[in-house]
């Protein structure tokens, strides 16, 4: 049977600079993939040619449950299931929460209606995002709300594998713990995850493999416990604290 | 002044100023996505009026009117929509943009205005009406057409407020106006969404301008004296809501009816000038206005 998720000699150029080179990588059904390493080093452009939002990749292939995607559009991509949070706060500051919810799941998945909000407030409800912010403008949230709020907006996709881009950047311990239970949570629901994370108790504590990257390529891929002792990964990454 | 007097010039001004809200929220629109002030407002209003008044040529009656009217506005939103593309579009990765925007809606403007010289002539015209008749109002004799403008052009701006609120792709435009960056990066086709923009702003205008050619006499050049005027409302009240220059507007048009009556046509534009002047000294980003621009 052909894995859940497989990426092919995956590259990525910008003019000379070689974001992502030749990485491949298998992700099977109900995984939590942990991805680090240092700042530049691809992994956000990982995620980037993965739904071609906003760009695809330069060469390589990439298969969801055994069809080839790499040539599909975003909209196509992500209305498979995968769906993708972005590093930098994209909530739309002067609209509602809500609206906020709903502005994406109409142009993703082309929801309208009394339809598109059943699935705000569904996601709503699983990531635990309180409802009664949901006439409130995105701007007022703590920046802490407003993440859920990008959470929420991303489970309200419907995903089967969601991309988080470091969930817990500039968050307190409580609510990296929060971020924790969230992503358990959501795994439990059957929601494959690929993590990208700094904040590393969160990224060894959720993941069962680790991925590490370093200008683009990979230098290691293995359970946790495997990687974060390889030297390799501790001399690139590890050994120097972010 | 007799209490007839008083409430003939309280309600023409607040006609005046329904049209007024109609004309500046179509350009608040597209300066709120845009980000550029858009000079060939006023030419779309005069385009507009001729369009419609062509229609009635063919189609004379209150139904005339009706059909001038709907065929007017959505032929504007096709014109509004395609210069985007002329207009806007080619200069935006420009770091001139709002400068280079000026020069472009100015040019468009000057070009919509001699083709409506070449095409209907410099004589002017006035579009027949849909309906006619006075109203016995507290006293004073209203116009049934002055309280028709008012009603549709009400009713235009609830329709296009829950058309941002409500629709998907009023949601998205106002997701595009907010965070252009963002809206890209979740892949909106963010020039489409600014061309509707453009589009609602000239079908607007055609709106106004198809009223304003029912209750006065329309020239090619017609639209700078609506243009200004909506500009005064926009710095009044500010662009912080959909609302402020909809206030704005009905605040100025009660304003200029009454300084028209006490100080007479002339001075009626100076004292709006100044009451805008004052409010960019006192309260720059307008009297409804908090620092932040949205839709
Ligand atoms: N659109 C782009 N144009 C040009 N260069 C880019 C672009 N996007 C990313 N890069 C470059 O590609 C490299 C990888 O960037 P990427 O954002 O994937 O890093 P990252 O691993 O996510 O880093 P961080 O931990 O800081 O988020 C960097 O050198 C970056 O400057
Ligand atoms: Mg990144």
């Amino acid at each position: 049977m052909a894995p859940f998720f497989e990426i092919r000699n995956l590259s990525r150029s910008f003019g000379g600079l070689k974001a992502l080179s030749n990485l491949s990588l298998v992700v099977d059904e109900g995984e939590i993939v942990g991805i680090a390493g240092p700042n530049g080093s691809g992994k956000s452009t990982l995620f980037n040619v993965i739904t071609k939002i906003p760009f695809g990749s330069s060469s390589g292939e990439v298969v969801f449950r055994g069809s080839r995607i790499e040539g599909l559009s975003d909209i196509a991509i992500a209305r498979m299931g995968i769906v993708r949070t972005f590093q930098r706060e994209t909530v739309f500051r002067s609209m509602s929460c809500v609206d906020n919810i709903l502005v994406a799941i109409e142009q993703t998945l082309g929801a309208r209606g009394a339809e598109a909000e059943k699935l705000a407030d569904e996601a709503s409800e699983i990531v635990g995002f309180p409802r009664n912010f949901h006439n409130v403008p995105a701007a007022a949230l703590p920046i802490f709300y407003q993440k859920q709020l990008m959470i929420t907006t991303a489970v309200a996709q419907k995903p089967k594998l969601l991309l988080l881009d470091e969930p817990a950047s500039s968050l307190i311990e409580d609510e990296v713990d929060w971020v924790h239970e969230v992503i358990k949570k959501l795994n439990s629901m059957g929601i494959t995850i690929l993590l990208i994370e700094h904040v590393l108790p969160l990224l060894t504590g959720v993941s069962s493999r680790l991925l590490v990257l370093e200008q683009g390529s990979r230098i290691a891929l293995g359970p946790v416990d495997d990687v974060i002792r390889n030297p390799v990964v501790v001399e690139a990454f590890l050994g120097k604290p972010q | 002044m007799a209490f007839d007097t008083f409430v003939f010039i309280l309600v023409s001004g607040i006609v005046l100023g329904g049209l007024y809200a109609l004309m500046a929220v179509g350009l608040a629109v597209v300066w709120t996505t845009l980000d550029v002030f858009n000079f060939a407002h006023g030419a779309f209003v005069a385009l507009g009026a001729y369009v419609a008044w062509q229609v009635t040529q063919f189609a004379p009656g209150p139904q005339g009117f009706v059909f001038a009217t709907l065929a007017a506005t959505i032929f504007m939103f096709v014109v509004g929509f395609l210069l985007h593309f002329c207009l806007i579009k080619p200069f935006e990765r420009s770091p001139n943009i709002v400068l280079l925007a000026v020069i472009t809606t100015l040019a468009a403007s000057s070009i919509m205005e001699s083709s409506i010289q070449l095409i209907w002539g410099p004589r002017e015209k006035q579009i027949e009406a849909a309906v006619s008749g006075r109203f016995e109002f507290f006293g004073a004799g209203i116009g049934a057409n002055d309280l028709l403008a008012l009603v549709v052009a009400l009713a235009a701006l609830a329709g296009l407020a829950l058309f941002l609120r409500r629709t998907s792709t009023g949601r998205a435009m106002r997701a595009a106006a907010q965070n252009r960056e963002a809206a890209e990066l979740m892949g909106f086709n963010v020039a489409i969404l600014f061309a509707v923009a453009l589009g609602i702003a000239a079908a607007t205008a055609a709106l106004a301008g198809a009223f304003i050619g029912s209750l006065r006499f329309i020239n090619p050049t017609f639209g700078a004296d609506p243009l200004m005027k909506a500009l005064v409302v926009v710095i009044f009240g500010g662009v912080a809501n959909f609302t402020s220059p909809i206030y704005a507007a009905f605040i100025l048009g009660i304003i200029e009816s009454f300084s028209i009556y006490y100080l007479g046509l002339y001075w009626a534009p100076a004292v709006l000038f100044a009451l805008m002047i004052a409010v960019l000294i006192v309260k720059p980003e307008g009297l409804f206005g908090n620092r932040q621009k949205t839709l």
